[in-house]
C-alpha cells in the first residue's frame, strides 16, 4: 500500500524553531556536496554551535571539496519503518572550514566526538541559508 | 581487510550490496544536483535485481533528477555509543522505470514514496559506484 493511497497519512512542515530543536537532539547527519560528475553523501558526527552545524573531517577529498565555501546539503531524520513516521530535517548552505585560532579553539572545546577513527583535526562548519523540515505521521 | 587512511574498513562491492539488500529500515538518503546546488532527503528504498528502487512524485524536484541525472545515495547504521557501525553509497544515473513489465514487478516491492502524491513514479539507479565503510 502506497502512503499516497492512505488518507490517514499526513505530512506537515516544520518551522526553524522546530528544526533547530530536532538537529538539538541527534548525533549523527549526512553531508551531501558535489564532487566531480555529480553528488557525494558522507555521514558525520555534529554539533549545533551558535545557530551552524559543526562537523571534524580528516585532510581528503571531503575537506577539499567543501572547505573552502562550497554549497552543501546536510540532513537528518529519524524514521519509523513499521509505521514510516518520522521527520527529516535538512540544512542548505555554504561549508567552510574553521581555522581562525580563537574559533578553532572554541570548536575544539566542543564536545564533539568523530564517530570514525583516523586523525580528524578539521573542523568545518555549515552556515545555514535555509533549514527546512517535515514531519510524516 | 583493508582499510582507508582514516583506519575504517573498506567494504567489498559485495559487502555492501548484501548490506543495501539487508539493511532494516529500508530508509537512506538521495542526493541530488539542482540549479547547481546539492539537494539532500531520506527515501524509502528497495534493493531489487541488483540496484536500488525508489519511487518520487512527477513535479517533485528529484523526479527532475531522474532522467538521467547523477544521484547519489547512502545508506548507514551508526552507534554512537558503541563506536561502531557502517555506511554504503550508491553513486550513478538515476532512471524512470517505465517497462511495463517491468512497472509490474516493482509494485510487489514494500516501496513507499515518502510524501504525497497519487502516481509516484519508480526510479532506479544505474550505479558507476559502490562503496562502503565499516568501523569495527
Amino acid at each position: 500500500m502506497a502512503d499516497s493511497e492512505d488518507p490517514q497519512r499526513s505530512i506537515a512542515r516544520l518551522n526553524v524553531d522546530e528544526c533547530l530543536a530536532l538537529l538539538g537532539h541527534r548525533v549523527v547527519g549526512r553531508v551531501a556536496f558535489i564532487c566531480g560528475d555529480g553528488p557525494a553523501i558522507v555521514p558525520v558526527n555534529y554539533l549545533l554551535d551558535e545557530g551552524t552545524v559543526v562537523f571534524r573531517t580528516t585532510y581528503g577529498t571531503t575537506l577539499d571539496t567543501i572547505g573552502s565555501g562550497a554549497r552543501v546539503a546536510f540532513e537528518v531524520d529519524a524514521i519509523d519503518e513499521a509505521t514510516h513516521s518520522g521527520w527529516s530535517v535538512v540544512v542548505a548552505g555554504k561549508a567552510e572550514e574553521i581555522w581562525r585560532p580563537e574559533e578553532l579553539e572554541r570548536a575544539r572545546n566542543l564536545p564533539l566526538q568523530p564517530w570514525a577513527p583516523g586523525d580528524r583535526a578539521h573542523y568545518v562548519r555549515i552556515l545555514p541559508s535555509s533549514i527546512s523540515g517535515r514531519r510524516i505521521d | 581487510m583493508p582499510t582507508d587512511r582514516n583506519g575504517l574498513t573498506v567494504l567489498t562491492v559485495d559487502e555492501c550490496m548484501r548490506l543495501l539488500s539487508s539493511h532494516v529500515p529500508r530508509v537512506g538518503r538521495i542526493s541530488f544536483v539542482s540549479d547547481n546546488k546539492p539537494v539532500i532527503l531520506p527515501v524509502n528504498y528497495a534493493f531489487h535485481e541488483g540496484s536500488v528502487v525508489f519511487r518520487t512524485d512527477p513535479g517533485a524536484k528529484l523526479s527532475a533528477a531522474s532522467g538521467g541525472e547523477y544521484v547519489a545515495f547512502e545508506v548507514d547504521s551508526i552507534d554512537t555509543t558503541w563506536e561502531e557501525g557502517w555506511s554504503v553509497l550508491v553513486q550513478g544515473r538515476a532512471e524512470e522505470v517505465t517497462d511495463p513489465d517491468e512497472v509490474e514487478r516493482l509494485e510487489n516491492l514494500p516501496l513507499r514514496p515518502w510524501g504525497p502524491g497519487p502516481k509516484a513514479a519508480y526510479v532506479r539507479i544505474m550505479s558507476t559506484d559502490i562503496s562502503g565503510r565499516r568501523l569495527d
